[in-house]
């Protein structure tokens, strides 16, 4: 079992450490706002498909990794991070009966929702509020997860057979 | 694995306790971090984890340059080098005039008994391609702790001011620019002298000044230059040009003035960090001084 959950591990911190780098790698000027939440999309992946492992605290702390590596407010992106997968977990076992297409317009609303939190928050700390294009990266998302999900699962599917 | 996944509860709390217990987490970090601004030590540990994260987002831009330089043409590096010989020899020229009007500023500088100014310290950091938030202004620079960057360190370029460090690791540092919409900077018309501060707008080629009356003194193509007061920026540095004045006629007690920072703020890749040592020798300055660039510190 143990040994098992050593090997389990390792996937999920290459696709988080690779969300990391993506959430950070430049884009061109037009593209900026367009970024899809990798951090996000990370979390709702291994919530819906290991909820037993990876949680609420995990996903906290990978937020508050987040909020050092973009210089927010400390516990900005842990408590968004932390939020996506509450919203995750509550859903996983209806969710994993979906289809695929179905299963990335409950990725969309969780990110939606996170992303109003994170809006919230952002305005909180006296930030003016922003123009419609913050709500691209939710929408993105959506689009993006009938590939990340096969990704992910072909990177899960690879350690475990080790 | 399979008992783990069918039992109907985790093992610990259920997942709304936990959610409660890092929102409680989250608010006290978040207070701690915004109103006083601790938390530097843990940020820095934190970032030093990181490193590896910046290295690689930067990896691709970097290997760009460095072919770039290693495929251009000999001819053009030829001519490149005998223009910056020809730059440098212009600016050593100036130099020389600078020579001649320090020594006269020192001079008049002690008829005035005021403190001397001294000449800041000054290091070149080369800015990370990485992309932290496009609604705000950020960047990542490469040098950090080891090179004794401190928070709150100014940064300029070699047009003018470009905004000051928000958070430092061993090796890297962010650096919050002056146009963030959190960043205000104390300025001054280097013509007439009018005390000033300048905010943050969100746009890279504006800044606001909200604070001046209606009757100023303001003209468009005046120099902002720092004042100096807050104790952060040392003063002097040209910041800005004042572009446009709407005077609102209706009754508005403010003119509403912006101006365009010097610095290229989307352009520039390589960075100068200055330690003042002017302001440690001013003790006027820390009297009266919170109140101007209360808004600067790291407030995301």
């Amino acid at each position: 079992m143990t040994q098992r959950r050593e090997h389990n591990a390792w996937p999920m911190v290459i696709s988080v450490a690779l969300a990391f780098i993506l959430t950070i790698l430049p884009l061109p000027e037009w593209a900026r706002v367009y970024r899809p939440e990798w951090l996000g999309l990370v979390i709702i992946f291994w919530c819906l498909t290991t909820p037993t492992r990876f949680g609420v605290f995990t996903a906290w702390s990978i937020g508050l990794l987040e909020d050092v590596l973009r210089g927010a407010i400390f516990g900005q992106y842990a408590l968004v991070l932390a939020f996506v997968a509450l919203l995750t977990l509550s859903v996983y076992r209806r969710m994993r009966l979906f289809p695929l297409l179905q299963q990335s317009l409950i990725v969309g609303g969780v990110l939606f929702l996170a992303n109003a939190l994170n809006l919230w928050i952002h305005s909180a700390a006296d930030n003016p509020t922003g123009p419609w294009s913050y709500w691209w990266p939710p929408l993105i998302s959506l689009l993006l997860w009938p590939w990340i999900y096969p990704l992910l699962r072909g990177l899960q599917a690879r350690y475990q057979r080790i | 694995m399979t008992s783990d996944e069918n039992a109907l509860f985790a093992r610990g709390p259920s997942i709304v306790i936990r959610f409660v217990i890092v929102l409680l987490l989250s608010l006290a970090l978040m207070a701690l971090d915004h109103r006083m601004q601790r938390l530097t030590q843990l940020r820095a540990a934190l970032a030093a984890l990181l490193q590896p994260v910046y290295y690689l987002a930067d990896l691709p831009v970097r290997s760009i340059d460095f072919l770039s330089v290693v495929l251009a043409e000999r001819q053009q590096l030829l001519a490149d080098n005998a223009e910056f010989h020809r730059q440098h020899l212009q600016i050593e020229a100036r130099l020389q005039e600078m020579a001649d009007i320090k020594a006269e500023n020192r001079r008049l500088n002690a008829l005035l008994q005021s403190t001397e100014r001294l000449s800041n310290r000054m290091l070149i950091g080369r800015l990370l391609s990485v992309d932290l938030d496009p609604y705000k202004h950020r960047l990542v620079l490469d040098k950090g702790a080891k090179d004794a960057a401190f928070v709150g360190q100014p940064l300029l370029d070699a047009r003018g001011v470009m905004g000051q460090l928000v958070q430092v690791s061993a090796i890297n540092a962010i650096a919050m620019l002056i146009t963030d919409p959190n960043h205000a900077i104390p300025v001054q018309f280097n013509r007439n002298g009018i005390r000033t501060i300048a905010i943050g707008t969100g746009d890279l080629h504006r800044l606001d000044l909200p604070h001046l009356p209606n009757h100023v003194d303001a003209k468009p193509g005046d120099l902002l230059v720092t004042s100096g007061l807050g104790g952060r920026f040392p003063p002097g540095y040209p910041v800005a040009t004042v572009t446009a004045i709407d005077v609102d006629p209706t009754g508005g007690s403010f003119a509403r003035i912006s101006a365009t920072p010097l610095a290229q703020l989307d352009r520039t890749r390589e960075v100068l960090l200055v330690w003042s040592e002017s302001s440690q020798n001013r003790p006027m300055l820390t009297l009266d001084i919170d109140a101007p660039d209360r808004k600067t510190p790291d407030t995301p």
